[in-house]
């Protein structure tokens, strides 16, 4: 039954992109590109009916049964954790302002040594499938999981949206689908991969995305720097003769204008990552601390080389791209935007052949980490919401599992759906919200939960809250939200980033509330925080 | 001994099921050694981790001259350069640093007590 839905869903989804190809071409027509997002969605949903017969139980479903090597683990989080944005988006910034595109590659990868050394083991020895497992080790069940599943599909939510409206803009652009269309394609593979493949598919589905984003921009650093006899300087040479700011582009440039912002900036960079809910899934499908630990150690090392590499392209893509007339307008624009010179650049150091393939790497990126969400997003409502809050562990296996993924077919109409009411507004800010959020709420509840004996559920229902609204709320008053969206004269928050503020709320409510609770519900859950710590250091839960 | 670490299956989970009586591991000298030292030496490595970070960000943002200032006169490569990559080297070697001793010392430690109680 499973193999029929799925040639079914093979048709639904093959049928349109072959039928809108020739009707929807708005970009140059580029078959090669077509011809290589088709087989790499063939190779997806293949490993999907691979996946589907290992997929079970709610343990295979959320974390494959904890089946996954650390080696395999690290190529996944790699995957799970470079979108669209890092290739193009961090390419795009270092060729409009050259050293910039630093700032924020070294505080997407600094997050990693403070999870290996704060949250992974702990995750891995308390937990079971999300993050309010760890949490309501000690605390009320209810409270606890209503509190972090909200927060977690909030954060689902709003990472879906800006990837949705950027893969509907990108596929749009490199495969001259229209916005819907290529929305519609995104939201039904996603539904596709997970809710037949569960976690397993989704893991293979990001270690190929992350082989091939690595090749890919390992070929094309490569290339760039053959052109300049592997010489640094040459290409910094090159490229400030080409670059409008010419020599300023080797220094930062005031992308952090204020120390505030910069301040808050590298807060929710380096913590966000701690409390992103499909990050954390990743540490449950592996078997013990020690695969944990080296999920990481791999993860940061492919994340680094690459970052690096797409900084080597970035400044590629100012010797090579911004001054030949072929990749711009003829009013003197990048044809398609500025996020599309990484794409420019493949063409210019591979030709059409790998133009393509890049274009289906970008695909492929996008869609490993919709995935990723999706399942993140489901989990949070079926295992949390559905059969602790609202059965109260009684649910089945079965039960769970269903819930599991109507879930992941009401989160895919809804990614669409929002995916296409968002087309023409400015999400810029919604990625760094994204962040701040998950530094102010899910990461000080968790990390108060594994390291402070006297965190009681009420502190950190309230703590998480608070955070999470004045994340919200700074976010809404700050100048990229209230001037630039709203289109108010002056913005009411002055930095451009609220974590700093929001996160002190945080960790001040859940201190304020855990220490003025005097009930002894409060005083049981500290009680058993030494239990945890022995749990906790020696990974001694007994797993049911 | 007896291991007294609560059942955890779906219907255990809901709270006032676990067990408030203290596991004897805690009294544990080695036990208490291995809490220590571990949670020493891992809040050390955050705390070197987030000074390298935000000396960098701080660096960015009150005196971005001393990253752009060039290395040598007559080639374009800043400072800035160096530091950015060497921030990406760092940050790995903090990481490889961390696996190796928990690989080492801690899960060692960890199984002794473990084998310990088992006996």
């Amino acid at each position: 039954m499973k193999r029929v839905g799925l040639c079914t869903f093979l048709l639904f989804v093959a049928l349109p992109a072959i039928a809108a190809a020739p009707a929807g071409l708005k970009q140059s027509h580029n078959p090669i590109a077509i011809g290589m997002f088709l087989v790499f969605v063939a190779s997806t949903l293949f490993i999907t009916r691979w996946a589907a017969r290992k997929n079970n139980s709610v343990s295979d479903h959320y974390a494959a049964g904890g089946k996954i090597t650390g080696f395999q683990n690290g190529w996944a989080i790699a995957g799970d954790y470079m979108s669209a944005a890092s290739l193009l988006g961090i390419s795009a910034l270092v060729f409009s302002s050259g050293y910039d595109g630093l700032i924020y590659s070294i505080g997407f990868l600094a997050s990693w040594p403070i999870i290996l050394f704060l949250i992974a083991e702990p995750l891995r020895n308390l937990g079971r499938y999300t993050l309010a497992d760890v949490v309501s080790y000690r605390l009320q069940q209810r409270p606890i999981r209503a509190f972090a599943a909200s927060s977690s599909i909030v954060i689902v939510l709003l990472y879906l949206v800006s990837q949705m409206v950027g893969a509907g803009k990108l596929v749009e652009l490199l495969f001259g689908f229209n916005y819907v269309a290529a929305v519609v394609i995104v939201g039904v593979l996603m539904v596709v991969y997970v809710f037949f493949g569960g976690m397993l598919a989704t893991t293979w589905i990001q270690i190929i995305k992350a082989v091939l984003l690595l090749a890919g921009a390992a070929f094309m650093a490569f290339m760039v720097l053959s052109r300049f006899g592997f010489s640094l300087n040459a290409l910094f040479s090159e490229a400030i003769l080409a670059h409008p700011k010419h020599v300023a582009i080797m220094s930062p440039g005031g992308l952090v204008a204020d120390p505030v912002s910069a301040v808050s900036l590298g807060l929710a960079l380096i913590f966000g990552t701690a409390g992103l809910p499909h990050i954390l899934m990743r540490f449950f499908t592996v078997g013990d601390v020690k695969a944990a630990r080296k999920s990481i150690l791999y993860a940061t090392g492919i994340v680094g080389i690459g970052y690096a590499l797409i900084i080597i392209i970035g400044f590629g893509t100012i010797a090579l791209v911004a001054t030949d007339p072929q990749y711009h307008t003829s009013s003197g624009g990048v044809i398609g935007g500025v996020n599309m010179v990484a794409i420019h650049l493949a063409h210019a150091v591979g030709g059409n052949v790998f133009l393509g393939f890049i274009c289906a790497v970008a695909f492929s990126t996008i869609l490993a980490v919709v995935a990723g969400l999706t399942l993140a997003g489901s989990s949070a409502v079926s295992h949390d919401l559905y059969a602790n809050v609202i059965r109260k562990g009684t649910a089945t296996d079965k039960e769970e599992m269903r819930v599991s993924r109507i879930t992941t077919l009401a989160l895919g109409i809804l990614a669409i759906l929002l995916g296409i009411a968002f087309e023409k507004q400015n999400i810029a800010f919604i990625v760094s919200l994204t962040f701040s959020i998950a530094a102010s709420s899910n990461f000080p509840v968790l990390l108060m939960s594994i390291y402070w004996k006297g965190l009681t559920t009420r502190g950190a229902v309230w703590g998480g809250s608070l955070g999470l609204a004045t994340a919200v709320i700074l976010t809404i008053l700050s100048p990229t939200v209230w001037v630039q969206v709203l289109g108010h004269a002056h913005a009411i928050y002055p930095y451009e980033y609220p974590a700093l503020f929001s996160m002190l709320v945080a960790f001040a409510g859940i201190y304020l509330f855990s220490v003025t609770d005097r009930s002894a519900a409060g005083a049981r859950e500290r009680s058993l925080f030494d239990n945890q710590l022995v749990d906790c250091e020696l990974g001694t839960v007994k797993q049911g | 001994v007896d291991q007294t670490s609560p059942a955890y299956s779906s219907d255990a989970l809901n709270a006032g099921t676990r067990s408030v009586v203290a596991n004897p591991i805690l009294d544990d000298f080695r036990f208490q050694t291995l809490v220590r030292n571990r949670r020493r030496f891992s809040w050390s490595l955050t705390v070197l981790m987030l000074i390298l970070y935000f000396s960098f960000i701080l660096t960015l943002a009150f005196a971005p001259d001393m990253l752009g200032r060039r290395i040598s006169a007559d080639q374009p490569c800043t400072w800035g350069i160096p530091v950015g990559f060497g921030m990406f080297a760092i940050t790995f070697a903090l990481v490889a640093v961390y696996v190796v001793r928990a690989n080492t010392v801690f899960d060692v430690a960890a199984s002794e007590i473990k084998e310990g109680v088992r006996k």
